[in-house]
């Protein structure tokens, strides 16, 4: 899958919970309140379903979730065979 | 020249007879072989044999057995002791409600030490307890055949039966093949139709009508009873559901005398259990309509969230509360009422409730957290909320309530959590939250947060801390 095509897919999903107009791909999810922690679940849930692998404990890093680039990062490096 | 020519034919001779003894050799090795041959042969006859024997068996077993388990079923309201097999088997689902309704000794016992095994243990019969009682409505709910015109009439004692389980907290469905508009018009009619919660009212059979029931409330299986008055429905029921407990409409009086129809706490929470159905289920409807994002959404049901150090009269609900809270539970600790009120007391914690209301009616006490206080440092023991508010986005409120406060008192803050395989998301609150793992001893995680970049809490919810 692309960068692009991955980043699209996440988007997508993100757009249901984020009433933010043209999102930015750096933009800061968690940190600058955007959305709440409940949501970190779903969001975690949606790339396991979607990229299908599992998001170890390790994972779970703000770092690794907290912009649309940071997953797409985090994605390619974990489902690349 | 003699001598050499019978010393070659004596050569000759030996030569001949070791070449004899081999044949004779290979000749054995060639019987013996056959032999183990002979024996691998019938040794697998043998095993194919036991096997077909033993399939017969289960086939005996399954065409023999069955029906007399059918038929212990179908007795099981008249002779409770059978119900004692039954309740071995049922799949992790079920045991989650389970769980809820344990013993208090055996709660105590995994307070500190906690395993978690040890929670999905099946559990005895008495302690089962029935959580949604569903009803038939012909010949059982009322007396009459609907559908064939007859004039029915709501029988005497249901009405009062009704009542008593619901002021215990356990909620009432519908399972009836009949015209869904003229059978509703008739609970109406009867002033009962708030009282069932997804009514299944249509011609499917009554197993698939109990589904739909359990996960629309949610509650495990074997947190059902079903009234029926005909044994075909009841036997089908116990069947497909061997979990759920089938009584004869005969017996219907009975009920609340029953002991899984007597639950071991009946709190405030209780008695609007099925008001707090009703407006989630007000709730859910425009939730599903509603297509804009979800913070948007929140912000329509003008909700009102409070934080107040735990009162006596809150405590009951808060034992219950660490009893059936599993999935978003940080620890899993289990406290009895004396433990809580002694913490109340206690200058060395801090016990608080967090409550909800929106717009639509109240969540109740649905959030419970236990604070160690140490010198200098604050160590969350407990942190819960219930599963009821998942998708309101309250739980960061309380996580960064705690984190504010800590920072005004000028202390450290810790949490512990003790994973398990549901509170994952406890997990990811904390660390989402800006904690950071200082160390795992067993299971058992201890974070901590630097107490930097507290976020404001979010607008779409009104925040009431009372001070402690």
């Amino acid at each position: 899958m692309t960068t692009n095509g991955t980043k699209e897919k996440i988007r997508s999903f993100l757009s249901k919970y984020i009433k933010k107009k043209d999102l930015k791909e750096e933009d800061e999810l968690f940190t600058s309140r955007l959305v709440n922690s409940m949501f970190a679940m779903q969001l975690v849930l949606f790339i396991e379903k979607e990229f299908s692998f599992k998001v170890e404990n390790e994972d779970l890093d703000l770092k690794n979730f907290n912009s649309i680039n940071a997953i797409s990062a985090f994605v390619e490096r974990k489902a690349a065979p | 020249m003699l001598l050499l020519l019978l010393f070659i034919l004596l050569l000759l001779l030996l030569f001949i007879f070791i070449l004899l003894l081999l044949l004779l050799f290979i000749l054995l090795f060639i019987f013996i072989f056959i032999f183990i041959l002979l024996l691998l042969f019938i040794f697998i006859l043998l095993l194919l044999f036991i096997l077909l024997l033993l399939l017969l068996l289960l086939l005996l077993f399954i065409l023999f057995l069955l029906p007399i388990s059918k038929g212990k079923i179908k007795s099981k309201d008249k002779d409770k002791e059978q119900d004692k097999d039954k309740d071995k088997d049922k799949d992790k689902e079920q045991e989650q409600e389970k769980e809820k309704e344990k013993e208090k000794e055996k709660e105590k016992k995994k307070k500190k030490g906690l395993n978690m095994k040890e929670i999905s243990t099946p559990h005895s019969e008495e302690e089962r307890k029935i959580k949604c009682v569903v009803w038939d409505l012909d010949n059982t709910l009322w007396n009459g055949v609907l559908i064939e015109g007859d004039a029915v009439s709501l029988r005497e004692e249901v009405p009062k039966i009704i009542n008593i389980l619901d002021s215990r907290g356990i909620l009432h469905s519908v399972a009836s093949k009949n015209d869904y508009g003229q059978a509703m018009e008739k609970l109406r009619e009867f002033g009962l139709s708030d009282y069932f919660l997804y009514p299944q009212i249509h011609w499917d059979s009554k197993v698939r009508s109990l589904k739909k029931i359990q996960k629309s409330l949610n509650i495990g299986m074997d947190a059902f009873a079903f009234v029926d008055d005909q044994p075909f429905e009841r036997e089908e029921v116990s069947f497909s559901l061997p979990e759920v407990l089938c009584i004869d409409a005969a017996h219907a009086n009975r009920l609340p005398d029953m002991p899984e129809m007597n639950p071991r706490f009946i709190t405030d929470e209780s008695e609007i259990r099925r008001q707090m159905y009703l407006s989630d289920i007000a709730r859910n409807k425009v939730e599903d309509g509603y297509t804009g994002p979800k913070e948007e959404f929140l912000a329509t049901l003008e909700m009102n969230f409070s934080i107040s150090p735990a009162k006596e009269e809150d405590l009951k609900r808060a034992e219950e509360l660490t009893m059936r809270t599993h999935q978003l539970n940080t620890t899993g600790y289990t406290y009895s009422y004396n433990e809580l009120n002694e913490f109340r007391k206690s200058e060395d914690h801090i016990l608080l409730v967090a409550a909800l209301e929106d717009r639509y009616g109240t969540y109740g006490k649905i959030g419970l957290m236990l604070i160690e206080r140490h010198e200098g440092l604050w160590l969350i023991k407990l942190l819960l909320m219930s599963c009821r508010v998942m998708s309101r986005g309250v739980g960061n409120i309380m996580i960064n309530h705690l984190r504010r406060e800590a920072k005004k008192q000028g202390v450290r803050l810790q949490a512990e959590l003790l994973p398990t395989d549901r509170n994952r998301m406890m997990y990811m609150t904390y660390k989402f939250a800006n904690f950071k793992e200082v160390r795992t001893t067993d299971e058992l995680v201890l974070f901590e947060n630097d107490l930097s970049n507290i976020p404001d809490f979010p607008e779409y919810v009104k925040i009431r801390i009372e001070n402690y």
